[in-house]
């Protein structure tokens, strides 16, 4: 079936944490959220991790609308965006609205005006009979947390349809809570709930839906993906030029004297031939080879986990600048060389926690430690 | 009243009942509008898998 109204919207934190890399990555998203068709979108706190005017640049290039009802400037109390938007399609109008937690902590430069973010259920007490005078339909996409957002539909009659967001989880199947239409979309981007509402003589005569995982059955989108590689070729290209910038190319990074440091897998063979054989065979000693063929092989957020203490005291700095660090190597399990002190060390057996620190969920959901183990020994058993 | 008026006066309500009959339809309601709300939360670690 074909959709004529079909609305797009998004309820928060679609914004990275900090940092240049992250920065680009979330104008990267934005940007493909708009070609993706998004229509509305409301802020998680998550937005406000570079600045106001970064945020709000980054959306002056798209046709998406932002909506936050109940947050202001502290000093004249008028909204920071849009507080709701009406979209008229198929004789109908759908109004979004948007509100955010009074818990959020909104980061705010010293340079910047001051946000407030007003009650929520007072805000939307006062502003949905104003939209159902309005609109047909209400849609709150709410960035309050499910608790929150449960007990809005207990004190706010008049809200039609409502999408959670902040707190990750999903609803298989779409609920009524309280005579409102309500989903929780999971996420990263791997569900995508469909409401199907059926509007007749300005009311809500019916509605079903469908929660759509977006798993290796749907096919990819071809212009999406491009969109996607350039942006990480792109973003290779630029954290490449930046490492290469502090070493001349083929200089060792400069050890630093004194304190503990990392030394490289060829100090740890001295003493662990044995050992070393059988870890030259396995995948850890093949990790830099995945991100070169992904042309990630710059990348800050990658790196750390890909080659021998990047960032830190005589670790890895570029490939060019320090070209045995790379690989997944002794170190990254049981620790800098330096604070090797002998037989008694503590950290010759590694547990799950070491290695859940890079094979995390989002990177490795199928890991499992018990399995995985079983690729790597390379001691004597 | 000439006829000419009678028959202007009832021009005006045969239309104006005909759009009164029509409005619904013309302001969109009586049909029923099929509408397809879809979303997404915490979209950002799309990006992140290394490879």
């Amino acid at each position: 079936m074909k959709f004529p109204s079909n609305f797009r919207v998004d309820s928060g934190d679609f914004f990275g944490m900090a940092g240049e890399q992250d920065s680009l990555k979330s104008a990267f998203m934005v940007a493909a959220m708009d070609k993706l068709g998004y229509d509305v979108v409301t802020l998680g706190e998550r937005e406000f991790n570079y600045s106001q005017a970064f945020l709000l640049d980054t959306f002056k290039k798209t046709k998406i609308d932002v909506v936050s009802s109940n947050l202001v400037y502290a000093d004249t109390k008028k909204p920071f965006v849009k507080p709701y938007v009406i979209r008229k399609m198929c004789s109908t109008r759908v109004a979004f609205f948007g509100l955010i937690g009074t818990d959020m902590k909104i980061r705010t430069l010293l340079s910047e005006r001051a946000l407030e973010v007003k009650d929520p259920f007072a805000t939307a007490k006062a502003l949905v009979p104003e939209l159902r005078k309005k609109a047909d339909v209400v849609v709150l996409l709410s960035h309050l947390g499910l608790t929150e957002s449960q007990r809005m539909t207990l004190e706010v009659p008049g809200i039609d349809v409502m999408v959670f967001g902040h707190q990750p989880g999903l609803f298989r199947e779409l609920v009524k809570t309280n005579g409102v239409i309500n989903t929780r979309a999971g996420e990263r981007g791997q569900y995508i709930p469909g409401i199907h509402l059926v509007v007749e003589d300005g009311k809500i005569a019916s509605y079903d839906g469908v929660v759509v995982t977006l798993d290796d059955k749907i096919p990819a989108d071809e212009e999406m993906n491009q969109m996607v590689d350039t942006f990480n070729d792109e973003m290779n290209r630029r954290f490449s030029s930046n490492s290469n910038a502090s070493t001349p190319p083929g200089q060792p990074a400069p050890i630093p004297v004194g304190g503990d440091h990392y030394l490289g897998e060829k100090n740890c063979r001295r003493c662990h031939e044995a050992e070393y054989q059988m870890y030259a065979s396995q995948p850890h000693a093949r990790a830099f080879d995945t991100l070169t063929k992904n042309q990630r092989d710059s990348s800050p957020e990658c790196l750390p986990c890909h080659v021998v203490g990047y960032g830190q005291p005589g670790g890895f700095s570029s490939k060019t600048a320090t070209p045995d660090l790379v690989n997944v190597q002794c170190e990254n399990c049981h620790g800098m060389g330096t604070k090797h002190p002998g037989k008694e060390d503590a950290n010759a057996v590694v547990g799950p926690q070491v290695c859940l620190t890079c094979h995390t969920h989002e990177q490795n959901p199928d890991f499992d430690y018990s399995e995985a183990v079983t690729h790597i020994v390379h001691w004597h058993q | 009243m000439n006829s000419l008026t009678r028959f202007r006066s009832l021009l005006f309500l045969l239309v104006a009942a005909g759009l009164a009959a029509l409005s619904p339809r013309l302001l969109g309601k009586g049909s029923p509008c099929d509408i397809l709300i879809q979303a997404t939360t915490d979209v950002y670690g799309e990006l992140a898998p290394c490879g």
